[in-house]
């Protein structure tokens, strides 16, 4: 029976096909047959009806979980080995990995029948995923190998058809989660593709491929950089590149579609109901996935009838969407839970463990979605923490903030930036928005820069001040100007990062002010330090002359007080 | 040397909008990831392709020789005078 529901190719392609490339090496299915049914032995041994596997090379993570399979066994996907985990799965671990009961299936070698075996008498789920729930306390999602096998056959049959059967499957994505699992793994494995092992975690490294038809599986993350490169070639035909994870911008599907001459398909899904809906980028609309079903609930969040759930019942999302004419939009997210590169943050554990710190006493979280995803913090401090942030400057006090949270959560999910504030920006309804949050993020950051001119002790920057409007407000309602206090700002901020200056800054001379700023002006930053003095010369100029310039000194600080912890 | 390590603390600093980190911030030889600096995947990725577009380099498929490479910027400063081709 069991055998019956194991993907085709392993009970029928000839023995010398091609199963897998292992670092540029074929794998032929006399290879994994022999190594399945090994591995099935060795696991046999383990008498463990649960084991949870973690193994970083996708073949030998995947003979695991098949040999599972066929033995009836279940396995609860990690996905890392870092103590944390293997202290919340106290079961036997599979797979090349820290603490492994079984790191590899030679054990099974010499007698192991023959493959596949006789089928187990018993029916188990199969497959264990977690994911992050809104509490910040990891969800079981219970897979059988069925429900993995009949998405193989829809991504087939949506897909694959067109495929020549020679066509190599390469991923950015890591195999053991619920994107990375079906389509850089199980789909080629049923429809008979030969699987690339290795991850190609660098965009430039796809250009390393050899010269066959290539499927990629990829994410924004990786996506977003093999845009930004300045050439980008690979001797490999892709016939498709696939995205999940999080949204994939138009602008960055136009280049890649470009740079990678293929299609980009656009996955929406979730580690619960598999893939829902794909859209051609950039500018494709959402089509359903065959069989699935959408609607709206009453907070216009989705709800899904698929194929691929274990029942007929709606299953509630809550991510937000629109129906338009030409399709579906998505909007965005209806909970606190924010999407970091792909990876699910719940702010509100975060901010629960924020404030299980001493040295904080209020704390609010947010997404900033820029150049890179990343979670901003602005916190009111205790007297502790304010003693502890006078005594190790800002920089050390949010590093070390961020060394205390990284002993519970992972570190993608950790802030990236900082506001110590005495009051959380309430508003008139007493609440606070992620809008006032961000907008403390914004204020103070520094204009889009480029060097010009760089030499030790002297840079030469253009601004683009134009993208800096925070900057201009406020100060004259009705005319933009860039405030002073903003200019000595960002020129102390910029020498303090280009040089290596000891000591804080320590004050002003010689300040002049001789032309206003405004948005549309050129400008260019020139800074010379002088590290005998500890000064720093900056001056503001465009075509028009010099703007504003003066002089900063810096001195080494008085020994810090020793923080009162 | 040492000017290429300010390079690269710069690059670094720059590359990952580190907000309030200067050059002098930077310890040459500790962690960037873990403790340390404490980067994440995504900024080990950004800085592969920052390190690819000012220095030619392209780093290697096999993760182990990667993050050693990512060890300090001691490391990572011994890597690209080595291997620099820009």
């Amino acid at each position: 029976m069991n055998n019956l529901s194991l993907p085709l190719p392993l009970l029928s392609a000839p023995p010398d096909a091609i199963a897998f490339y292992r670092n540029t090496v074929p794998v032929p299915y006399a290879a994994l047959r022999a190594d399945l049914a090994a591995a099935r032995q060795a696991l046999a041994r383990l008498e463990a009806l649960e084991v949870v596997l973690f193994d970083a090379d996708a073949y030998a993570f995947l003979v695991w979980l098949i040999a599972c399979w066929q033995n009836g066994q279940t396995a609860l996907l990690a996905s890392d080995d870092l103590p944390g985990t293997r202290a919340f799965l106290p079961l036997p671990w599979v797979g090349r990995c820290e603490g492994s009961a079984l790191p590899d299936w030679s054990d099974g070698m010499a007698d192991a029948p023959a493959f596949p075996g006789l089928a187990p008498q018993f029916d188990r789920p199969g497959l264990v995923v977690f994911t992050s729930g809104s509490s910040g306390v990891p969800n079981r999602i219970f897979k059988a190998p069925t429900q993995l096998y009949r998405e193989a056959e829809l991504l087939h049959q949506v897909f694959g058809n067109t495929l020549p059967p020679d066509t190599r499957f390469v991923g950015t994505v890591p195999h053991q989660h619920m994107f990375g699992l079906p389509f850089r793994l199980i789909w080629p494995l049923c429809a008979g593709f030969p699987i690339i092992s290795e991850p190609y975690r660098y965009p430039e490294e796809l250009g390393r491929l050899s010269a066959a038809p290539h499927v990629l599986i990829s994410s924004p993350a990786t996506l977003k950089r093999l845009a930004q490169l300045e050439a980008f070639s690979s001797p490999a035909s892709f016939l498709a590149a696939f995205s999940a994870g999080s949204p994939l911008h138009d602008s960055v599907a136009a280049v890649c579609a470009s740079r990678l001459a293929t299609r980009m398909v656009e996955i929406y899904g979730s580690t619960e109901v598999a893939s829902v809906m794909h859209r051609i980028a950039p500018g494709g609309i959402w089509r359903e996935q065959p069989g699935v079903t959408l609607a709206l609930d009453e907070h216009g969040c989705l709800k899904i009838r698929s194929p691929l759930l274990p029942d007929d019942n709606w299953f509630q999302t809550q991510d937000t969407a629109v129906l338009e004419p030409s399709g579906w939009r998505l909007t965005g997210r209806a909970d606190r839970v924010a999407k970091i590169e792909g990876r699910r943050v719940a702010l509100d554990a975060l901010e629960t463990t924020l404030l299980a710190l001493p040295e904080v006493t209020e704390a609010r979280t947010a997404p900033l979605y820029r150049e890179r995803d990343e979670i901003v913090a602005a916190v009111v401090l205790s007297d502790t923490g304010h003693a502890q942030l006078q005594a190790l400057g800002k920089t050390r006090f949010d590093r070390w903030l961020r060394q205390r949270l990284s002993a519970s959560l992972e570190r993608i999910a950790l802030p990236r930036r900082w506001r110590y504030l005495s009051a959380l920006p309430y508003n008139a309804m007493g609440k606070i928005t992620t809008a006032d949050i961000v907008r403390l993020f914004e204020r103070q950051a520094l204009p889009p820069v480029t060097v010009t001119a760089r030499a030790a002790h002297e840079m030469a920057l253009t601004l683009a001040l134009r993208d800096c409007p925070h900057a201009f407000d406020g100060h004259f309602p009705q005319m933009a100007i860039l405030p002073g206090v903003i200019q000595v700002d960002w020129a102390l901020r910029l020498a303090q990062r280009y040089f290596s200056i000891e000591g804080r800054f320590s004050g002003l001379r010689q300040l002049r002010f001789q032309r206003i700023l405004r948005p549309d002006d050129q400008v260019s930053l020139t800074l010379r330090f002088f590290p005998e003095k500890k000064e720093v010369h900056f001056a503001y100029s465009s075509e028009c002359g010099v703007h504003s310039q003066g002089w900063a000194s810096f001195a080494h600080p008085v020994a810090a007080p020793c923080a009162a912890t | 040397m040492l000017a290429l390590i300010d390079e690269i603390k710069t690059l670094i600093i720059e590359t990952l909008n580190l907000e309030d980190v200067t050059v002098a911030d930077i310890d040459t030889d500790a962690p960037l990831f873990a403790e340390g600096l404490g980067l994440d995947s995504i900024d080990a990725l950004e800085l592969g392709v920052a390190l690819h577009k000012r220095y030619g380099l392209t780093l290697s498929a096999e993760a182990e020789e990667t993050r050693q490479h990512f060890a300090s910027v001691r490391h990572l400063t011994d890597y690209v005078a080595a291997h620099r081709n820009r």
